[in-house]
């Protein structure tokens, strides 16, 4: 009995324990099933993640790199541009479309062919039978068409040949507001394939290569207009030339024709003035009193005349430079004194003041001998045109490396639009006293002559019935300035 | 007692750049040098450099290496000539040069260098082959079971060459230091694991091409990450950015992918085996900051540091590549950084007891 109550302790003491034990072990198993899903769960999701961090590294691989192939592409587009930038001629732009630019682009191959000749420019690894096939579907597609044509690649059946030809575009190189030119390019290398994005750059170039187009184009213009337009200058500058020479030889001819008639007439005009003086002065015996007034007048003119030849002389001497000029360093103040004096007796005679404002010394490189005719005219006609009582004034003065005379009256003046006519050969101003006394109108002439010949320069100011300044430079000796 | 310096010169004029170089070279080192290594860029020419460089220097040995970039100091350049010149004490470093590298010659060449620096610190190898199997099993049989060994390796050949005298010689260099230089090396890849780990369930090793992962096509990892931009990753061929990642020792070894092949099984470079684990990987900035800043301390006393950075890091970065550079040389200001950039490294893996191939990392080396 206590063996059967021991049997039946220990058998339900066994079933109670493995049912509480399998309970337990249930129990750790859904745990550990829950736990497995859990962990597949948080794998799941790590999954998950994953995939989305991928994902969108890759997306921004893919936007870097295109950012980047832009960047490569406009760097391009610029380079490109700068060096056909100044291309002026059809053959040099053709020539720009190497193998280097068309890889650039992207593609492979490249050609250039005229619309609607079909005549190829430019060709880069095209064959000429994958030319003619392209050329022919263009031929349908680029009628009015201003725009890109994309292809596929394909293969067309020619004279019972198979002809394989790469995807390409084709675009159209518009100038003058016409299609002239197709821009061909082919076998894209770029891993994306042909996108917008190159279609896009391949626009730019076909309407940067038309714009190069009108510029050759009004290149040619222009230096055609400019070739045209020299040629007119050139024609222009031999007629003048022509017409200069003509008036050189005119000129010369009437140089010649001065000296040689005032050779001539000086020759009778010292034997008459000879005879005219002996005359006044009675050597031949005493002469009526009528007759010695006229003859008077006569020798007086004959002086006049004498003096005028001899200034057409001087003038034509000059001109033909014939005469020996011989510029030296010389006191100016020294010559301006002499000549004053020279002419003080007129000066008084006329009642006129005479002011002289001269440096003490001042050396000029002059031929003192020339110096002196254009002093003695200038002075000579200011004692002339100033009424009694009048001023003249003489001044010296340096300015930079020149010595400036001048010499000023109160006489009549120079009325404005004679002033520039002044120096001219046989010119008179019309005042009174020219009114009155007669002259050549040479003094002035050679005076500007003589100063030319000294590379200097000769000026008049007036005021009519105020008075004149004549001035002229002379160049300072070395030190004088 | 070792010394060093370093320097560098853009100047496309070889005789200017040698000559700029020559002058900041001399003013640290002004009696003796005991050799150059100089990295150069394609603008210049190899023979040219050379002549220059023993003209100018006279050092007793010089290595010049061809890069298509160089590193100087915290800056990435894709034009110049940098050089790292060194002074030892006598027989602390000795250097080997083989003309081919099968398998007897890199064996005789180790063989020769550990006879003459029995306790070396480091061996640094220049390696310049295609294929670098047979000089794998020479290292095995020169070197046996060694960590202090790294073979930086350019797959074109020609790039590396060795000058004593006037003789080139070409394809691999070793250079070897005596344990009083005190060489530290360390690697940094800045690759983070992604999703759950995967197996390589099998793998033709000879061709080095991963057959399947989890019992499926190899490519199938990809596309459950990538899923509707499959087709433009492999269009594109983006696998470069995305290595796998094999875990040992609780570090990652990388295998980076280099084509996909029509069976969707992937041609790999690395080391990977049968039945081991792995992740997708992606190289991730802030991973490389604090990389940087964790080993920056140790490496802040030596002397210089070259810099053996890999050019598939470069392909992933792009212009984002020198801001690797600028972050470890704000860490390590007071120490010189000379670098290059290479295909491939080889060193030693203590899990798998081998040297094995890896592309992806940055290595340290620091001498002093």
């Amino acid at each position: 009995m206590g063996g059967l109550i021991f049997f039946l302790f220990i058998f339900f003491g066994f079933t109670i324990t493995f049912l509480v034990y399998g309970r337990y072990l249930r129990g750790k198993n859904k745990l550990l099933k829950q736990k497995i899903k859990f962990l597949e769960e948080n794998l799941n999701e790590l999954d998950e993640q994953a995939k989305l961090i991928i994902k969108s590294d890759l997306e921004l691989k893919l936007y870097q790199e295109e950012i980047q192939d832009k960047l490569r592409k406009l760097s391009f587009l610029k380079k490109f541009i700068s060096t056909s930038l100044n291309i002026l001629d059809r053959e040099s732009l053709f020539s720009q479309i190497s193998k280097e630019v068309i890889r650039e682009i992207g593609f492979e191959k490249g050609a250039i062919i005229t619309y609607p000749e079909g005549e190829v420019k430019a060709n880069i690894d095209f064959s000429q039978e994958e030319l003619l096939v392209i050329k022919e579907i263009l031929k349908e597609k680029m009628s009015s068409a201003d725009y890109i044509i994309s292809s596929n690649s394909g293969v067309i059946e020619k004279e019972g040949k198979k002809v394989f030809f790469d995807e390409f575009l084709a675009g159209p190189i518009i100038s003058e507001a016409r299609v002239q030119l197709i821009f061909l390019v082919s076998k894209c290398i770029l891993s994306g394939g042909i996108t917008e994005a190159e279609k896009e750059i391949f626009s730019i170039i076909c309407m940067y290569l038309g714009q190069c187009l009108d510029n050759i184009r009004s290149f040619e213009a222009s230096y055609q207009a400019g070739e045209e337009l020299e040629n007119k200058i050139k024609e222009k500058t031999f007629e003048l030339k022509k017409s200069l020479e003509e008036l050189e030889k005119v000129s010369k001819m009437k140089s010649e024709f001065i000296s040689s008639v005032s050779h001539e007439l000086r020759t009778p005009l010292t034997s008459i003035k000879g005879f005219s003086s002996l005359l006044v002065a009675e050597k031949f015996g005493k002469l009526p009193s009528p007759a010695k007034e006229r003859l008077k007048k006569i020798d007086e003119n004959v002086d006049k005349l004498v003096s005028m030849v001899n200034t057409l002389l001087d003038i034509s001497r000059i001109e033909s430079r014939r005469v020996e000029i011989k510029i030296a360093p010389h006191d100016l103040v020294k010559l301006i004194k002499d000549v004053v004096d020279f002419l003080m007796p007129q000066i008084d005679n006329k009642n006129i003041k005479i002011e002289l404002n001269l440096p003490p010394y001042l050396e000029v490189y002059m031929d003192r001998h020339l110096i002196e005719r254009v002093l003695i005219n200038l002075i000579n006609n200011a004692i002339k045109f100033t009424p009694s009582g009048g001023k003249i004034t003489v001044s010296c003065h340096k300015k930079k490396e020149k010595a400036v005379v001048s010499v000023a009256d109160t006489g009549y003046g120079i009325a404005k639009e004679d002033l520039e006519k002044i120096f001219n050969e046989f010119f008179r101003a019309d005042n009174p006293v020219n009114r009155e006394v007669k002259g050549a109108g040479l003094g002035l002439s050679l005076v500007r002559r003589i100063i030319d010949i000294h590379k200097e320069k000769i000026g008049v100011e007036s005021q009519l019935n105020k008075g004149t300044t004549f001035y002229f430079t002379l160049k300072l000796k070395d030190g004088e300035a | 007692m070792s010394e060093f310096a370093v320097a560098f010169s853009e100047n496309l004029d070889e005789k200017v750049t040698i000559r700029e170089i020559a002058l900041r070279i001399k003013s640290f080192l002004p009696r003796h040098i005991d050799f150059i290594i100089a990295f150069f860029t394609s603008h210049y020419h190899l023979s040219y450099l050379h002549s220059l460089i023993t003209d100018m220097l006279r050092p007793l040995h010089v290595i010049c290496i061809e890069t298509p970039l160089i590193i100087y100091e915290g800056r990435v350049f894709s034009q110049g000539v940098v050089a790292l010149a060194g002074l030892f004490s006598p027989k602390k470093y000795y250097l080997e040069v083989s003309k081919e590298s099968t398998q007897e010659e890199v064996e005789i060449s180790l063989r020769k260098l550990t006879r003459n620096i029995p306790f070396f610190s480091f061996i640094l190898s220049f390696l310049s082959v295609e294929e670098p199997q047979s000089f794998l099993i020479g290292v095995k049989l020169g070197l046996g079971r060694n960590e202090r060994f790294l073979t930086v390796v350019s797959k074109d050949e020609g790039r590396i060459c060795q000058i004593l005298g006037k003789k080139i010689y070409g394809k691999v260099a070793f250079i070897g230091w005596d344990k009083e230089v005190e060489v530290r090396h360390k690697k940094i890849s800045g690759f983070i694991p992604l999703g759950r780990f995967f197996t390589f369930t099998k793998i033709d090793k000879k061709r080095r091409i991963i057959l399947e992962i989890d019992n499926k096509p190899a490519f199938s990892v990809y596309r459950k990450y990538l899923e509707e931009r499959i087709d433009i990753f492999r269009e594109r061929k983006f696998f470069y950015l995305y290595p796998l990642g094999v875990k040992r020792n609780g570090l990652y070894r990388l295998i980076a992918i280099t084509d996909v092949l029509d069976d969707e099984s992937l041609e790999f470079r690395g080391e990977v085996e049968e039945g081991e684990r792995g992740n997708i990987m992606i190289l991730r900035r802030e991973v490389f900051r604090k990389e940087i800043e964790r080993i920056s301390e140790e490496f802040s006393s030596y002397k210089v540091m070259l810099l053996v950075d890999s050019l598939l890091r470069e392909k992933i970065l792009k212009e984002k590549l020198k801001e690797e550079i600028i972050i470890l040389k704000k860490k390590l200001p007071s120490v010189p950084l000379v670098g290059f950039y290479s295909d491939y490294c080889i060193d030693f893996d203590t899990h798998l007891k081998r040297f094995i191939v890896e592309e992806g990392n940055l290595h340290l080396l620091s001498f002093k």
